[in-house]
């Protein structure tokens, strides 16, 4: 038995067909039609849609609109006759082509998408579509934000889109070349095109982009071979401005870092390894201790990072920025409410 | 309960619903609500909507052929709408994202099926060219020990370093989880010495010793379960604190919640803080343009840091005193 008697189905398309309706029907038709359809055969023969012209149009893109958003891909192609563009959806745009995966290589998957997980992610409809078997749930093995942005930068980094963007109040176009995720956040590396006078390598933070991100064409670039996006991060808080990496200057490329020496205890050794680098480890402590030796850039963002590792740093030279990181603390260790040159604690 | 959805999420959705009874044949109203999160009459809606959908001119023969009654829906055809379609870029960079992720435990094996089923992803996708890093350190010689005891329902004791200098202490603890977060690996465990649980974070874990001993796993308190390292849990206090706008981005990663601005410019940010060191060591790093509003007890708690700190600069303190 059917859901309603095919004469009343026709009735009730007759009357007033839901947009929904529409969309699926053109859907249909696009995906079914072995030539590009011109808008006009498509206003004929497709329910749901206007028979004026101008009405007609502008419900027409209204939909195609709202197909390519959801990933759909509506072809535009030349066709003879009076209107000379037609459309259509190609099979194989559309379907997912055959991966070739394994049983393993599908459970091996499968089991990622369970033990990763992706705060706000869409990994089950993911799932459904490669079609590994489904897996319990298991304690995360790690887990990531998975912000709205970057499906969008992850297919412009794959298609080599340019894609643009508002960051910090400025217009960005940035050719993508690549994504990290480190220390919690989600870093979007590229060449931003109206950065400096012939563009410029940025890093942007994904949870900070100000508006929803817009793909130009597909393999507009290529990225310089064997970029690492991941060294582009420099995470350390004392970092060099934009020069490169490694080679140390001031803030403002005004020459001089100075160079430090600062002694580490167990509980925060491994992070300012992690900052300064395997090179500045002078010594290891059988107690987990290191003695680092390396240059900063910036000296006050340095001394912060001291100042706020409290007693699991000591920055043991030079003088200067010692009797610095003293200062601050002995201002701290002040009350709050009486700050002034009184007694040492 | 459903949300409203715009047409393109409801042919999402739609398109979604075909596809899986194209390939079962038959289900039943019941388990499609369970499936696709939609409350049955919603359900029955948009399944009534698509049998009147179909090809020109819209003859029976050319409709969607769904067969609905009150408890079940069976579909005939449908061959277009059976094959899967493409990964839309949210779901290619999801599968993308946590296999890299996997890839990136320690002792992950590079070679592995995982390993290749994401080169046919790129070859079929295009280079995804995501990295993923866990931890900042490289190496966490014990995470693999404490993920087979979590595995296996197994007691270790573990030597463990709190945040103060020289706090060292050995407990006994049921292993539940070992997940990274925020750039560290951390430990999820029934504490025998705390009674209670607890999250430690595995860099500070100077040593394991497997105990031999199994115990009944028991389960983890819902404050474990969020995407933040930071658990809260019994003991944690709110923070008010205030600080000028140009420090604000310094506390994004800590604050409890979006924060106020003061009739004198400065924001007010709300952090939760279970460790008064911690927060110590947070108001040290944000510099004197800070003030902690409130809970009073804890507005020396950067004094006390700051004069634990000095211990260690101690000749400088002696000749300026």
């Amino acid at each position: 038995m059917s859901a309603v008697p095919a004469p009343l189905r026709l009735l009730a398309m007759a009357s007033r067909p839901s947009r929904l309706e529409r969309i699926t029907n053109l859907f249909l038709a696009l995906l079914d039609t072995p030539r590009p359809l011109s808008l006009r055969e498509i206003g004929v023969a497709v329910a749901g849609y206007p028979s004026e012209p101008g009405a007609l149009r502008q419900a027409f893109e209204r939909d195609k609109r709202t197909l390519r958003e959801e990933g759909i891909p509506v072809a535009v192609e030349r066709i003879d006759g009076e209107e000379q563009v037609g459309y259509r959806i190609l099979p194989e745009q559309y379907y997912l082509p055959d991966l070739g995966l394994s049983t393993e290589e599908q459970e091996a998957l499968a089991f990622a998408l369970a033990a990763v997980r992706l705060e706000g992610g869409v990994g089950r409809s993911a799932l459904a579509k490669l079609g590994p078997p489904a897996m319990p749930d298991l304690p995360p093995v790690a887990v990531l934000p998975a912000l709205p942005a970057l499906g969008a930068l992850q297919q412009a980094v794959r298609t080599r889109a340019v894609v643009s963007f508002a960051y910090r109040g400025r217009r960005r176009a940035v050719e993508g070349y690549g994504l990290v995720f480190r220390r919690g956040a989600w870093y979007f590396v590229g060449r931003d095109e109206h950065a400096g006078e012939r563009g410029e390598l940025r890093t942007f933070r994904v949870d900070r982009l100000e508006d929803e991100p817009q793909l130009g064409d597909p393999g507009a670039y290529e990225p310089p071979p064997d970029f690492d996006a991941a060294a582009e991060l420099r995470f350390a808080p004392w970092a060099p401005g934009p020069a490169g990496a490694g080679d140390a200057r001031g803030v403002d490329g005004s020459g001089d870092a100075a160079e430090v020496l600062v002694d580490v205890d167990v509980r925060e050794a491994r992070s300012a390894i992690a900052l300064a680098g395997d090179a500045a480890v002078v010594r290891r402590d059988p107690d987990g201790s290191v003695r680092l030796r390396f240059r900063v850039g910036d000296e006050e963002a340095f001394v912060s990072w001291v100042v706020g590792n409290g007693d699991a740093v000591e920055l043991v030279e030079p003088t200067r920025l010692r009797s610095l990181v003293v200062e601050r603390l002995r201002a701290a260790a002040q009350p709050q409410e009486a700050a002034g040159p009184s007694e040492t604690p | 309960m459903t949300e409203p959805l715009d047409a393109g999420g409801r042919l999402r959705r739609l398109l979604a619903i075909l596809a899986y009874l194209a390939g079962v044949g038959e289900a039943t109203i019941a388990e499609l609500s369970e499936r696709f999160s939609m409350d049955e009459r919603a359900l029955v809606a948009e399944l009534e909507l698509a049998a009147c959908c179909g090809l020109p001119p819209y003859t029976p023969d050319q409709l969607l052929e769904l067969v609905l009654d009150d408890e079940r829906v069976v579909a005939y055809g449908l061959e277009a709408l059976r094959r899967p379609a493409r990964l839309s870029p949210d779901e290619g960079f999801a599968v993308a994202a946590a296999a890299r992720a996997l890839m990136a435990v320690p002792g992950a094996d590079p070679d592995g099926p995982l390993g290749s089923a994401l080169a046919k992803l790129e070859a079929a996708l295009g280079e995804d060219r995501l990295r993923v890093e866990l931890d900042t350190a490289e190496q966490t010689e014990h995470l693999e020990v404490l993920r087979r005891a979590a595995a296996d329902h197994e007691l270790v004791e573990i030597d463990y370093l709190g945040g103060k200098r020289g706090d060292e202490t050995t407990r006994v603890v049921e292993p539940h989880a070992v997940a990274a977060r925020e750039g560290r690996f951390y430990l999820d465990a029934y504490c025998h010495l705390a009674d209670g649980w607890r999250r430690f974070q595995v860099e500070r874990v100077r040593a394991v010793r497997p105990l031999g001993t199994p115990f009944s796993p028991r389960t983890p308190p819902e404050e474990l379960g969020g995407l933040r390292a930071f658990a809260g849990g019994p003991g944690t206090r709110l923070a008010r604190v205030a600080l000028p706008e140009r420090l604000q981005a310094l506390v994004e990663r800590v604050a409890a919640g979006p924060a106020e601005r003061l009739a004198d410019g400065r924001a007010v940010v709300p952090v939760e803080v279970a460790d008064e060191h911690w927060f110590g060591l947070l108001l040290l790093r944000l510099g004197p343009d800070v003030e902690v509003l409130s809970p009073p007890g804890l507005a020396k708690a950067g004094e006390s840091a700051a004069r634990r700190a000095l211990v260690r600069y101690r000749t400088e303190v002696g000749a300026s005193g």
